[in-house]
């Protein structure tokens, strides 16, 4: 009940929206990805193993995984900041072209990696 | 005398003083120096643009607003007054009006004191997709219950299509194509299936977006909820119907390419305000700072303006320029959300969103109490609860006003209740309204809005997309209970001297005329853009007309109730997402804050509007 008064409140209000949202400038490690997905708010469109707006990284892992690395990173990087759609359904992702390239490609090469660590 | 006494007998001290002091050593003038002034003119044809805004933008700015921006007259001319502001001597000029482009941009060095003359050049442009309001694109398309319904929502924590949105929107697009099946009449109905699907999942990312909204290290955290729970229709801000109608109105409707709008099919659908004289000075403030209201101070040069997002208030002073921020003294986030002066200017009045308190600044003594509005349990830190408090009773003037049982009345908007606060006791009572029936029971009843008619005795209130009515303080009972339409969506409204009590419509795009004695609607006025979202409205007892702050559309409508007309003030920038309007008693200018939504998208500042009627301005030259 709690959480549903706040919601009721805070969505007409929209107080201090989108605040957790900011992209955090530096270069990012393999290690650094799950919190920056977190905060870059990625969770809001993908999960590890179930479909949420778009595809699980589990899914996208074993299927570029496959593929030369160099390639799929570029490609990943890619979709990660100018969005589009074409693989996975009708919807199109957004773009994010305030994740660098950097960020873009360590993103990408973690989520190859998922499937190397199966 | 002792002054000057002194610097005789040590001169070489006097003047250095004044050689680190003065403006002059730095490039900056001093006050009361220089005018610019000149004439707006198309760049083809040499002929006066009129309606234009100019914008002047001092490299450094020591008192005073960061920005000022003039209206051109019908004549094509302008002229700004820099006098009694210490500003650098080079300045930016821009120059903006919708159908139009600067050739380029113009930097300007004043040398001299007095008036500065400088004529401005637009061009004409044919495509305006760039240039027009985010309600552009929106009004362009046939009121319905549809409409009215997804820009309720959509336009409740945004403008309505964003660049975002419209990047996602023309994706949409390039997807179906790239997806399309030979067969015409297959491919045409696979697309319209394709759209929805898409705008349904933007509503699924809108639901997980929205808890972006809730304070850095809530527990009410993205990452730490199932994703079952934040898409669970009772817990999200669009339910399953709602659903349905946002994602198949936006599928059929937006539009499909936004790369072009012309010229000649833009319009604010009602004349610029064009028999005053319009001043905007703007003063920027942090981009992390949330500012979303502002009044002016009723008797001092002060403006003030409740952070949000900082957990404390504003106080800008106008002369020297100078922000000083008064931090709420509580432990933890409270969330300064509406702010009104008391009549005599010696309190500001502020709700706490995040702690369920109302606070009173003492303006004076610079001092804080704060009114725990769940007095049963006033230890409590709970955020979100029913103690939540939105609005603060007021009457014209956008002044506190007492009921006529001398409590300052509140809406809480988190449990559907309004509050009596006993100013001296601090004692609370807390009033039930009543719910109306409807599948969206738990959103219909947030109380949102408050006013308080001419003799106190009824203090109205207004649900969110539910009743407004009014609660009579001395029989105890809740009176004239009106449900408007499901997308009209009423906001913030305003009771003038006469009694009559103005409700924007922010979904519908319109503003009610209620008689606030006998509750009966006189009259519904269409706005000129049913896409703006207006969402307040502010009674100007000065001028005897209403201003509407509006959300979607970056303007403000001036409304005559006598001769029912409208009239439109283009403001200065876009993404304005303008808020509640209050009027300086002392100036009659008008006071606002921009609300920078989302966080860092829009101008985080602070905004005054002169408005002077032109025959007076002529009188007194």
């Amino acid at each position: 009940m709690k959480i549903l008064i706040t919601f009721i409140t805070l969505y007409f209000i929209s107080i201090a929206a989108y605040s957790s949202e900011e992209i955090p400038k530096n270069d990012i490690s393999l290690s650094d990805v799950p919190e920056f997905l977190d905060n870059a708010r990625c969770i809001a469109c993908h999960g590890m193993e179930e479909m949420r707006v778009g595809p699980p990284w589990n899914a996208i892992s074993a299927l570029y995984s496959t593929k030369s690395e160099e390639q799929s990173v570029d490609y990943l990087s890619h979709k990660i900041r100018f969005g589009g759609g074409g693989v996975w359904g009708i919807t199109p992702m957004i773009k994010y072209k305030d994740i660098s390239t950097q960020q873009a490609e360590t993103i990408a090469r973690w989520i190859l990696n998922l499937q190397v660590e199966k | 005398m002792k002054k000057h006494s002194a610097c005789k007998l040590n001169i070489f001290r006097c003047l250095w003083t004044i050689v680190i002091f003065s403006p002059i050593a730095f490039g900056i003038s001093s006050a009361s120096a220089f005018s610019i002034n000149g004439s707006v003119l198309n760049a083809d044809d040499g002929s006066p643009v009129d309606f234009a805004r100019v914008t002047i933008i001092p490299q450094k700015v020591h008192s005073g607003p960061d920005v000022i921006t003039v209206v051109t007259d019908e004549s094509g001319k302008y002229r700004v007054d820099l006098s009694g502001f210490k500003v650098s001597r080079d300045m930016r000029i821009e120059v903006s009006k919708i159908g139009w482009s600067m050739l380029e941009s113009v930097n300007l060095e004043i040398k001299k004191n007095g008036p500065v003359r400088k004529n401005l050049f637009l061009k004409k442009v044919m495509n305006v997709a760039d240039q027009v309001p985010a309600s552009a694109w929106m009004s362009a398309i046939e009121e319905s219950k549809e409409k009215h319904e997804t820009q309720l929502h959509c336009i409740g924590c945004h403008q309505f299509p964003t660049k975002g949105i419209i990047e996602f929107a023309e994706d949409i697009e390039t997807t179906a194509d790239a997806k399309a099946h030979q067969h015409q009449e297959r491919e045409k109905a696979w697309k319209i299936q394709a759209r929805k699907e898409a705008w349904r999942s933007a509503v699924k990312y809108m639901r997980a977006k929205s808890y972006d909204i809730f304070p850095e290290g809530t527990e009410i955290d993205l990452a730490k909820i199932p994703w079952e729970t934040v898409q669970a229709p009772e817990y999200s801000l669009f339910n399953e119907n709602d659903e349905v109608v946002v994602s198949e109105f936006l599928s059929r409707e937006l539009p499909k390419d936004f790369s072009h709008f012309p010229s000649d099919l833009f319009s604010y659908g009602a004349p610029v305000v064009s028999d005053s004289e319009i001043i905007f000075y703007e003063y920027s403030l942090p981009d992390t700072s949330l500012v979303r209201e502002a009044i002016p101070s009723v008797n001092t040069h002060f403006i003030w303006g409740a952070d949000i997002q900082k957990n404390r208030i504003l106080r800008l002073n106008e002369r020297t320029g100078e922000r000083k921020w008064f931090p709420v003294p509580y432990e933890g986030s409270t969330g300064p959300h509406t702010i009104v002066s008391s009549g005599d200017g010696d309190a500001i009045w502020v709700s706490m969103l995040e702690s369920n308190q109302l606070g009173r600044f003492d303006a004076e003594k610079e001092t804080w109490k704060l009114f725990s509005l769940q007095p049963n349990d006033p230890g409590s830190k709970v955020f979100g609860g029913e103690g939540m408090v939105h609005d603060i009773g007021f009457g014209p003037g956008y002044t506190v006003k007492k009921a006529s049982d001398g409590r300052i009345w509140l809406t809480l908007i988190g449990g559907n209740k309004l509050a009596a606060l006993d100013e001296e006791t601090g004692e609370v009572e807390h009033v039930e309204v009543p719910k109306p029936e409807s599948e969206r029971t738990e959103l219909s009843t947030a109380l949102y809005s408050l006013a308080v008619n001419k003799d106190g005795r009824c203090v109205w209130w207004g649900q969110l997309l539910g009743y407004y009515g009014c609660y009579d303080v001395e029989k105890k009972e809740h009176l004239h209970l009106t449900q408007p339409s499901s997308g009209s969506g009423p906001r913030r409204m305003s009771i003038d001297k006469n009694d009559v009590l103005w409700v924007p419509f922010y979904g519908s795009g319109q503003v009610a005329k209620i008689n606030a004695s006998n509750g009966n609607l006189e009259k519904t006025y269409d706005l000129p853009d049913r896409s703006s979202a207006p969402y307040s409205v502010t009674w100007d007892e000065f001028r005897k007309v209403l201003w509407i702050g509006t959300a979607n559309a970056d303007v403000i409508y001036r409304f005559n109730p006598k001769t029912e007309e409208f009239h439109v003030v283009p403001l200065p920038r876009g993404m304005g997402y303008l808020r509640k309007i209050a009027i300086d008693p002392q100036t009659k200018d008008l006071v606002s804050s921009y609300a920078n939504i989302p966080t860092g998208s829009g101008p985080s500042m602070v905004l005054r509007i002169s408005v002077k009627d032109k025959s007076t301005t002529e009188n007194k030259k």
